[in-house]
Parts: structure tokens; C-alpha cells; sequence
């Protein structure tokens, strides 16, 4: 986390506009000090990074339950979205399904997906059928539509394809490797990271995007950041180590 | 007489074209005053907007850099 967010801080440094974005399955698994504390350190270091959204994912939403996660996203700075987390048998999403944050003139829309399934007090529906009936609202509201989806690549791919409008996808689930993958669409896939037990958040996608004046996305440079022993540790994060236990 | 009956008819109007004229301005004023009212009323504007009403969009291009993570499962070590 500490190399993390000295990539972010870099990045501020270079007085561009950033978007800091998570595509879910980050608030905890198997490890202290998230799993102790329900997701409650990943927020607080979250907030220190300064992320403007997040999905979520049915790892996010599973082992904390509805009353757990509401505490959590109570505490976040950013929004945790979900465009197709329903409440079971109601019709009322655990969270908004999007934003829209402005950006010089522009307004940027994010929604967020997550994966099918269900959880004792969750049921996510069909990520597909909820970008077909959202993205057209937020349509409406941003000219630039990004999507933060946990509904894996597959699906992500069906979503560029039927659903008009979308600049970018950013991807989360295990899938091959870390890309930017140019969709028939003229969308773009981003993927930075594929998780396994004791190695994840390794990496970073960093893309440089530039858009049109009327939203449409021209040309994009994307890279993927390993973050390994060339990155310093961010002394704000070391801090927070050193005050945070862990194994 | 002449004169002055085609004088009156000038003055005063024919009156079944003024009524018309008037009934015709009203209903106007009707008809354009509930579309600026049914704009303006928020619950109406998604509706107005979905008849094809243009997205926002900026005056200038706009480059943004976006930086993303995934499925990080609340790591703090060995690294990211």
C-alpha cells in the first residue's frame, strides 16, 4: 500500500487531473489487519490515497454483511457503487449505482458493477441488463462514461459491445494478466491486477487519457506500475503502518 | 355615409375576427405557459430529456489521468 500510494502522490505531483478508481474485491479477504477489522483499515488507507470511487465487489459485500459494509461506506470518503447490488427481495440497491464528478467542463460519469450472485442479504443481478438500463440515465448527465465493473472480463466485454457510450471499462476478477485491450466498441479495457492468496495489490494501472471536447475518448497510454523494491514507501502510509498492527 | 361607415369599420374592427384573434392569443398564452412550467419542473426534465435532449459536454478537450487497482483483498504487505 505504502508503494501504492507513492505512485498516486507521483502522479498528483504532475498537476494533471486524476481519477483514483477501484474495481472492487478490495476492502479484505484473508489477511489482518482488513479481515480483523471488517474492511475498516483498507477504508482508512483508502481515504489517506485519496480514491474517488470504488465498486463493489461479492467479496466486498459477503464476509461483512449489510450492516458491516453500510459502517463502512458511512466511513469512506468515496463512494462504494454498485449499479446491480440489491437489497434481497426488495427492489432498492445497497448503494448508489453511479456518480458524476466534474472535471474542468466535462462531467465524468462512473458507474459501478458487480458481479452476479447473491450473498444471505444481497442479490446482484445481471450486470449486463443494469448497464442497458443505467448507462442511458447517466448518459443523460456525463459526456465521458467510465465503468468500474467486478463483472468480470467476459461480461465487461458484452457490456461494451451492446451498451453505446462507454470510454473506458475498469476491470476487476482474476483474468489473464494486467492489459488495456481496444474493444470493437471503441471503448478500452483496463485490468491492473490479478489477486492469488498472498500476492495481491502488487500492481497499478496508470492510464493517460485524452478526450475530445465532446467526451469521446482519442488516444490513450496505458502502463502497468509493478510495484516493487524501486518504489519508495509514502511516509503518510508508513505512518499509518506503524500505528496499524499487522502479521 | 359611405365615408363614414368604412371610417367606423376601421375603428372599431369586424368583431367575429377580433374574438377569433383574442380566443386565438389566449390559447397561445396557455399553451406556452404550461411547456415553460412543464420544463422547468425537475420531475419532468428526465422525461424531456430522454426525448433526445444532447449530454453535456465540455468546450475545450480534456486529458485525464486515471489510476486504478483491483481485487487488492485489503493488502497491506509484501507490497502493493
Amino acid at each position: 500500500m505504502a508503494r501504492r500510494a507513492t505512485v498516486i502522490r507521483e502522479e498528483r505531483n504532475k498537476g494533471q487531473r486524476i481519477l483514483v478508481l477501484d474495481a472492487g474485491a478490495s476492502l479484505l479477504n484473508d489477511r489482518d489487519p482488513a479481515k480483523k477489522t471488517l474492511g475498516k483499515s483498507s477504508i482508512e488507507i483508502m481515504n489517506l490515497m485519496g480514491y474517488d470511487a470504488m465498486a463493489l465487489g461479492l467479496l466486498d459485500i459477503s464476509p461483512l454483511g449489510l450492516s458491516a459494509l453500510r459502517q463502512r461506506m458511512a466511513e469512506a470518503k468515496f463512494p462504494m457503487l454498485s449499479a446491480n447490488a440489491y437489497i434481497s427481495g426488495t427492489k432498492e440497491l445497497v448503494t448508489k449505482p453511479y456518480i458524476v464528478i466534474e472535471m474542468a467542463d466535462h462531467h465524468v460519469g462512473i458507474l459501478g458493477l458487480t458481479e452476479a450472485g447473491s450473498t444471505d442479504e444481497v442479490m446482484a443481478i445481471d450486470p449486463i441488463q443494469a448497464a442497458r438500463e443505467q448507462i442511458p440515465e447517466l448518459r443523460r448527465q456525463a459526456d465521458i462514461i467510465i465503468v468500474l465493473s467486478h463483472a468480470g472480463p467476459e461480461t465487461d466485454q458484452q457490456i461494451a459491445d451492446q451498451v453505446p457510450g462507454i470510454a473506458v471499462i475498469v476491470s476487476g476478477r482474476n483474468q489473464q494478466g494486467a492489459e488495456a485491450v481496444g474493444l470493437p466498441s471503441g471503448a478500452i479495457l483496463l485490468h491492473a491486477d490479478s489477486a492469488s492468496p498472498g500476492h495481491a495489490g502488487e500492481n497499478v494501472g496508470v492510464a493517460h487519457l485524452s478526450f475530445d471536447k465532446a467526451g469521446h475518448l482519442l488516444k490513450q497510454d496505458w502502463r502497468r506500475v509493478v510495484l516493487d523494491g524501486n518504489w519508495s514507501d509514502d511516509p503518510q502510509i508508513v505512518e499509518w503502518m506503524r500505528r496499524t498492527p499487522t502479521p | 355615409m359611405s365615408h363614414d361607415s368604412s371610417t367606423r369599420d376601421r375603428a372599431f374592427g369586424n368583431p367575429k375576427r377580433d374574438l377569433l384573434l383574442a380566443l386565438g392569443g389566449f390559447a397561445a398564452f396557455v399553451v406556452l405557459s404550461f411547456g415553460v412550467l412543464v420544463a422547468l419542473n425537475p420531475a419532468n426534465a428526465a422525461r424531456l430529456r430522454s426525448l433526445g435532449i444532447k449530454s453535456p459536454s465540455g468546450e475545450k478537450p480534456i486529458e485525464i489521468t486515471l489510476i486504478h487497482t483491483n481485487d487488492t483483498w485489503g493488502y497491506t504487505e509484501p507490497c502493493g
